[in-house]
């Protein structure tokens, strides 16, 4: 590994080091291994952030739950109803949000190097990526429409949308923080020292990714 | 057993530029593409049960990938590895569970 690939690590959240203040100790977290070449045992991001985060996995555990249930008493609806669902567009925003996902990782390693310009680029990129989500999203409820997919084409369809409109709301708010880093990242905000607002920002956009492979895996890879 | 360390060493052999995550990337969409095959082979008259299995593992996978290559779990505080592992099981276990009710109701 080379040094510049080694987190730095970030002050202590809320506690101001003052001159005559002992060093904290790092918040959260360890390495996995002793003789790891890891950086410091530093959650990366807002602790916040992992709070809200483990709320939308709850959110979406329950959704799960419906899923499960309407699957359980309608076994038929969703074996038929998965192959009526536009598999291209399922596969499309896969690539959209791991894509997305990846230039946030590529974003934070550059930005723990130092290297702003490029973690501006690469906040764009994830950015750019990321909003070809709703207009893929636009075409399959088109699709959708075209063929008979309504809110009244059974419980499959139900849960369908019940699910994935949820993510994309969520994967709205996403873009939108996306917007607002790379706004603030021009205007110098954010250093190497302290960039837990974009780390919190990707570990937000990675959680959504996640549910978004739980919801293909449950909908569009029976297609 | 030791565990291995985190963050994962960057690859070497043919590729060393290319950083874990970009691995991840192009494993997350090769899975994907295998999920779709894996439903494709059961319309063309495979196991049912066993093409969920298959999605669910497949599923369960992208999720490990995911977890590691881009959330960074393991540098998290323990109770948000735990749960988020958790919530990363969820979907395939019901579809196990699930798929083993259309095999055998009742």
């Amino acid at each position: 590994m080379t040094p510049a690939a080694v987190d730095l690590p970030v002050p202590p959240l809320g506690r101001a080091e003052g001159p005559g203040e002992p060093q904290a100790e790092p918040r959260v977290g360890r390495p996995l291994d002793e003789t790891a070449v890891a950086g410091p045992a530093i959650s990366p991001g807002h602790p916040a952030m992992w709070v809200g985060i483990c709320l939308e996995f709850l959110e979406f555990a329950v959704f799960f739950a419906v899923y499960a249930t309407a699957r359980w008493f309608h076994p038929q609806a969703f074996q038929q109803g998965a192959s009526r669902l536009w598999t291209t567009g399922g596969v499309a925003v896969t690539l959209v949000m791991i894509s997305s996902g990846w230039a946030l990782t590529a974003m934070l390693r550059a930005m723990r190097q130092g290297r702003r310009d490029a973690a501006q680029r690469w906040l764009a990129m994830a950015l750019a990526v990321g909003l070809a989500y709703p207009v893929v999203k636009l075409l399959e409820w088109q699709w959708n429409s075209a063929h008979g997919l309504t809110a009244q084409a059974g419980i499959f369809v139900v849960v369908y949308y019940y699910l994935t409109i949820n993510h994309f709301v969520h994967a709205c708010w996403g873009l939108l923080g996306m917007a607002w880093g790379l706004w603030r990242l021009q205007r110098g905000a954010y250093s190497v020292a302290d960039h837990r607002g974009l780390a919190s920002l990707a570990i937000y956009w990675h959680a959504t990714d996640l549910v978004w492979l739980m919801i293909f895996s449950l909908f569009y890879a029976f297609a | 057993m030791s565990r291995r360390p985190y963050p994962y060493p960057q690859a070497r052999g043919l590729w060393p530029r290319l950083q874990p995550a970009t691995w991840a990337w192009a494993a997350l969409l090769l899975l994907t593409l295998a999920s779709v095959a894996a439903a494709g082979h059961a319309q063309q008259g495979g196991s049912r049960l066993g093409m969920t299995l298959a999605v669910a593992a497949l599923a369960l996978t992208k999720a490990w990938l995911l977890l590691h290559h881009y959330l960074e779990l393991p540098r998290a505080a323990r109770v948000f590895r735990g749960l988020v592992g958790l919530f990363a099981a969820l979907a395939p276990l019901l579809l196990v569970a699930s798929a083993l009710h259309e095999a055998w109701p009742g």
